[in-house]
């Protein structure tokens, strides 16, 4: 197991130890972070479908001018926070005619953590284009956010602690690449190869094809995840050339030293934001699409119009601040450098946000596949060392109390997950829609689902729990679609033949059913199976028992 | 733009198809235990693969720019070698008849770039 | 089946701490050098330094894992550290 002494063998060898170990330790959460991340990629798409309120509202016939949609969302927030520290508002587009408009509060001392927490995060409001008004309440739920948030921050920790813990998975995954990629003997031979019914080559087969076929996409993420946060995993460098002075590096990296500057507490009612965003449109050729003011009504307030980075890589957006009280343009974001601009393409291939329908869909295509290669991955390992008590198991014995643990582990993650998915979406239709905390619920119940099958596959972890909780899976997916023609008026008889702004809501109707399928496909196939094995061994035994008959009659 | 990616998608399945008949195992599944492609097949299939590929990323390159393309082009080479690998499993011949998509693939890539 | 030796499982807990622990520090003083040495705008040495990073960790821990013994291992991470260590230290002094 150890490098012997011929070297290109020894190499070969302790790489595929590495492999082993750096991909086994790690390979259930990276199940979660997989899974979670590669939903993300829709997470406004989710965000919507799960506030079925607004859904009228956002299939509007037209759409008002992006001037007219800011100054009614300013008016808004003038009504309900002219005090806050921060207004954000998204403008209407393309796919979505909806104005949503947030604020934030700073934290006052003397609040308990949980407080703190609730005041951060943003409150909001939509308005509906047609009337200016706000739209019926949104029920109180995270949406995808939660689920982008889950892949990185984890849950049930502080932001610092689930990074942390992501970043060494993460890192132990690019370890778990590039010693797979080195330990892989005939990557090229066996590229097109896949021999199912055939026990554990089979699993390795499945786990080469995922990995290998889109060995760039997963090289990407991988690394491009660990860059997202770079500056919090590896902070030498920054120690190195700036000290302390950490704020004038993220202002010089992230070209936005405009947005950190504090409030002066002298009053002065904000500018109109029209005329600003007529400079920028002139500027730019297209309308912003966001806005962000930084102390409102306040001397020293910001109003900051962001736009779409266009059709680059990068995810810097553009952008203009201008004096909030006075209405004067103070900086636009130049051209980065060629560093930092390739940062952005690295941090921008990550997010994907310069995807268009298409190229998101082939994103999320080999997100799964990665989720398929730690699954295989962790199953081959599982029937590997099941072979070594293949003996034991024979003669009325046990499996060894690893190979317990990790076939426990994998029906918890890969079957329990999706389960855990789908009960989150079918909380956000059934919960009460005045529960208290009701996102937090939402959540609550994600994590419920999740342990009950983790502990019930350590339990008893059989085929027959296996079939059991792909089965549970199948059902939850694939009734999404029908719950929502239950509790929704956009079930899929409306939003196919609906407005642009409805066909998310079908797509994600369409994924979860397809989803749900494969699950149950994947039930059907564990149950095959042993059904298989269970005649084999009849028949081996009736063959056994015949053998020698037959050679003493001879 | 569509059709660009379309063709560059048939490119690539019929790029990977070339090259994988050509392939010892491959081949065997194809023709027969034992059997092996002589010499001057093996190099002619190799380079129409290369070459399909190859026009698959420029096909990607037109519909996405010099900056979308290249990323376009992996997601579409995914795809395609994933429906190969499958189709050389369960009908292998099947997987040889498909590399001839590669012709009319071509042929909608020039057209599409001419008229753009 | 045979039990694991003791002295086996001891050797490759000694490869891990190797990898992991000193290979977050090589790779540290590496990078730092790396930015320092860099002749570009403070945030564009900043920035391929960081970017560089998780390159140089791979192979740190890959290269501890692959080389033949635990000893080696350790020797090759101290002596480089020690060795970048002192070089940014001169150089960190000097400017």
């Amino acid at each position: 197991m150890k490098p012997g002494v011929v070297v290109k063998e020894g190499l070969r060898q302790s790489m595929s130890w590495v492999h082993t170990w750096s991909g086994l330790l790690v390979c259930w959460l990276l199940l979660l972070v997989f899974m979670a991340g590669t939903a993300a990629y829709y997470r406004h798409e989710i965000t919507f479908w799960m506030k079925p309120e607004l859904h009228k509202a956002a299939d509007a016939p037209s759409r008002i001018a992006t001037a007219d949609a800011a100054a009614l969302a300013v008016r808004g927030l003038q009504q309900r926070a002219p005090n806050a520290s921060g207004w954000f508002i998204d403008l209407p587009h393309e796919r979505n005619s909806l104005i949503t408009a947030s604020w934030t509060t700073p934290p006052k001392k003397g609040m308990s953590r949980a407080e703190r927490r609730n005041a951060f995060r943003q409150q909001n409001f939509v308005l509906d284009p047609m009337t200016g008004l706000e739209t019926a309440a949104p029920r109180d739920t995270r949406g995808g956010e939660f689920i982008y948030r889950l892949h990185f921050d984890l849950y049930y920790m502080s932001a610092l602690w689930g990074r942390w813990i992501v970043g060494i998975a993460a890192m132990s995954m690019l370890v778990a690449i590039i010693s797979g990629v080195i330990t892989h003997k005939r990557i090229f031979k066996d590229f097109f190869t896949f021999r199912p019914n055939k026990g554990q080559r089979s699993w390795l087969d499945a786990h080469n094809a995922t990995a290998v076929l889109a060995l760039p996409f997963h090289l990407m993420i991988t690394y491009t995840g660990l860059v997202t946060l770079m500056f919090m995993y590896m902070p030498s460098p920054t120690k190195a050339l700036y000290g302390e002075e950490q704020n004038t590096m993220f202002g010089e990296v992230f070209m936005n030293a405009e947005r950190g500057e504090p409030a002066t507490k002298v009053a002065a009612p904000l500018a109109d934001v029209r005329p600003m965003l007529q400079q920028a449109e002139r500027a730019w050729g297209e309308a912003p699409t966001r806005i962000v003011v930084s102390h409102p009504n306040d001397a020293g307030a910001r109003v900051e119009l962001v736009r779409h980075p266009g059709q680059q890589l990068s995810n810097i957006e553009p952008s203009m601040t201008f004096n909030g009280a006075t209405g004067e343009l103070l900086s636009s974001t130049g051209a980065p450098s060629t560093t930092l601009a390739a940062r952005g393409a690295i941090y921008g291939l990550h997010v994907a946000h310069f995807a268009d329908p298409l190229l998101r869909a082939l994103f999320f295509i080999c997100g799964l596949a990665g989720c398929a290669m730690v699954a295989t991955g962790a199953l081959l390992w599982g029937v590997k060392e099941r072979q070594k008590y293949a003996k034991v198991v024979a003669g009325g014995g046990k499996v060894g109390f690893g190979v317990r643990l990790v076939d426990a582990l994998n029906i918890g993650a890969i079957a329990g997950l999706p389960v855990a998915f789908a009960v989150y979406f079918w909380a956000n239709r059934l919960l009460p829609l005045d529960a208290a905390a009701r996102s937090n619920l939402e959540a609550n119940c994600f994590f419920a689902a999740w342990g009950a099958c983790a502990i019930l596959a350590q339990v008893r972890p059989t085929r027959g729990m296996w079939r059991f909780q792909l089965t549970l899976g199948a059902l939850l997916m694939a009734g999404l679609p029908v719950l929502n023609f239950f509790t929704t008026d956009s079930h899929l008889g409306v939003t196919l033949f609906g407005g642009p702004a409805l066909h998310p809501l079908a797509g994600f109707d369409l994924v979860t059913l397809a989803l749900g399928l494969l699950l149950g496909w994947a039930a059907w196939w564990v149950g095959r199976k042993g059904l298989k094995r269970a005649g084999a061994k009849s028949s081996a035994a009736r063959a056994a028992s015949v053998a020698p008959a037959s050679r003493e009659a001879a | 733009m569509s059709m660009l990616i379309l063709s560059g998608v048939a490119l690539a399945f019929s790029g990977f198809a070339t090259n994988s008949i050509v392939m010892d195992r491959h081949y065997a599944d194809i023709h027969g235990r034992g059997k092996e492609p002589c010499a001057a097949t093996r190099a002619r299939l190799r380079t129409l693969g290369w070459l399909g590929l190859a026009l698959s990323f420029i096909a990607c390159i037109g519909a996405g720019g010099w900056h979308i393309g290249p990323v376009l082009w992996c997601g579409v080479l995914s795809v395609a070698a994933w429906t190969l690998v499958l189709l050389l499993q369960y009908a292998p011949r099947k997987a040889m008849l498909g590399a001839w998509i590669g012709v009319p693939g071509a042929l909608l890539a020039i057209a599409s770039l001419m008229l753009r | 089946m045979t039990p694991t030796p003791w002295r086996y499982r001891g050797a490759v807990a000694s490869r891990a701490v190797a990898a992991i622990g000193g290979g977050y520090v090589l790779t540290s003083i590496a990078i730092a050098l790396i930015a320092i040495a860099l002749p570009l705008p403070r945030a564009d040495a900043v920035t391929i330094a960081t970017l560089l990073s998780f390159v140089v960790y791979t192979c740190a821990i890959l290269w501890v894992f692959a080389t033949t013994s635990a000893t080696r291992a350790w020797v090759g991470i101290v002596v480089c550290s020690a060795a970048l260590g002192a070089v940014q230290w001169l150089v960190g002094g000097a400017a």
